[in-house]
């Protein structure tokens, strides 16, 4: 069975496309039996990818990691979100402690709150450090990876200063 | 100008035919593909933006992972409070609350972990697409070249013919000019060739 004969058979593709008859040049024109040259089908594709390039698929991202990158703000808002994170969960967790003792039937005296309330200020000014250390670091290893430098996991291996 | 001489470069069936194929693909990549890679850039681009859903339900997930984990770890504490005799005692609800320290320690920085997550989740989604943009743009300095390298093979062609017209109006001149030397001079012609030799000169 020749190789004409099979597409005879089966002109339409998965997606319903006449490949036979060349008509999926672009812009629905086709060089097949037409004037249009192969160097003219050539530069059309190579405009066609640069535009898409330019437009769609290359630049609009790229642009976006550059601002990621080298935007100084990125770095000061991640490390504000991470202690953001750090103070809601403390917060939330103010109030569950309170249920966790009421269910039990227990009540904080004056001097056992404030051991408590020392505590916790204690526990939520290190967390709300170390989120915010460990966003920053993160943050700057990824900037660090966008422009091709990338920078060891300093946490990783537990060198992380507290600042 | 190009294409005009008889030296123009015809275009063969295989370039016709690699252009026409290079066109589908494209129009393929415009049709199935470039749609995806779109949608795909901008869900990517809206699940970094501050406070989106994906950054909300990663962080809602790691919340609720630590409450799981320390709600069994209360569970245990408490028996074993309850083992030791020391329900009510200071020791314990100075245990509860710290637990709960714990807990939000662990909640807080989970959620931050959660958040650097989809922000890496982010920038590798751009960079892929914006690797597949780049592999476009050299699809296109390559389809670039090569029309280089076919107007190259014009330009070699254009100057070939042209040196042919130039060569072909010297060499017309030459005759011109030869056929005026012999006019005037008729004898010339029936000279010997002096390069003819004897063997020449002999006729063999």
């Amino acid at each position: 069975m020749s190789l004409a004969s099979i597409i005879n058979n089966e002109p339409l593709d998965k997606w319903g496309r006449d490949y036979t008859r060349g008509n999926l040049g672009l812009n629905g024109s086709s060089n097949s039996g037409s004037t249009t040259s192969a160097s003219d089908t050539y530069a059309a594709i190579t405009r066609a990818q640069w535009n898409d390039y330019l437009t769609q698929i290359g630049v609009p991202q790229e642009n976006k990691l550059i601002q990621y990158a080298t935007d100084p703000t990125v770095v000061s808002n991640a490390m504000t979100e991470a202690g953001s994170d750090v103070n809601d969960a403390f917060d939330r967790q103010a109030g569950a402690n309170q249920r966790r003792l009421s269910g039990l039937g227990l009540t904080l005296t004056p001097e056992e709150q404030a051991v408590s309330d020392r505590s916790t200020k204690l526990a939520r000014s290190a967390a709300d450090v170390q989120a915010q250390n460990s966003a920053r670091d993160q943050t700057i290893a990824r900037q660090q990876t966008i422009i091709g430098n990338p920078s060891p996991r300093i946490n990783a291996l537990g060198l992380g200063a507290v600042k | 100008m190009s294409g005009k001489g008889k030296n123009q470069v015809q275009e063969t069936s295989l370039q016709r035919t690699n252009a026409d194929i290079g066109a589908q693909q494209l129009a393929d990549f415009h049709t199935r593909w470039a749609p995806f890679i779109k949608r795909f850039a901008a869900n990517t681009e809206a699940a970094g933006a501050p406070d989106s859903y994906q950054r909300r339900h990663a962080t809602s997930l790691a919340t609720t992972d630590t409450a799981a984990q320390f709600g069994g770890a209360d569970e245990a504490a408490t028996g074993l409070t309850a083992a030791r005799g020391d329900l009510g005692t200071s020791k314990q609800k100075l245990a509860i609350t710290g637990m709960g320290n714990d807990q939000a320690t662990s909640a807080g920085l989970g959620a931050v972990g959660a958040d650097q997550a989809v922000s890496d989740s982010t920038i590798q989604g751009l960079s892929a697409v914006a690797a597949i943009g780049r592999g476009e743009k050299a699809t296109a300095i390559e389809g670039m070249q090569r029309q280089a390298q076919m107007s190259g093979a014009q330009a070699k062609a254009d100057a070939q013919n042209s040196l042919e017209s130039q060569m072909g109006d010297v060499g017309l001149a030459g005759k011109i000019i030869g056929t005026g030397a012999a006019m005037w001079n008729p004898t010339a012609s029936n000279d010997p060739d002096p390069r003819a030799g004897v063997r020449g000169q002999r006729g063999y």
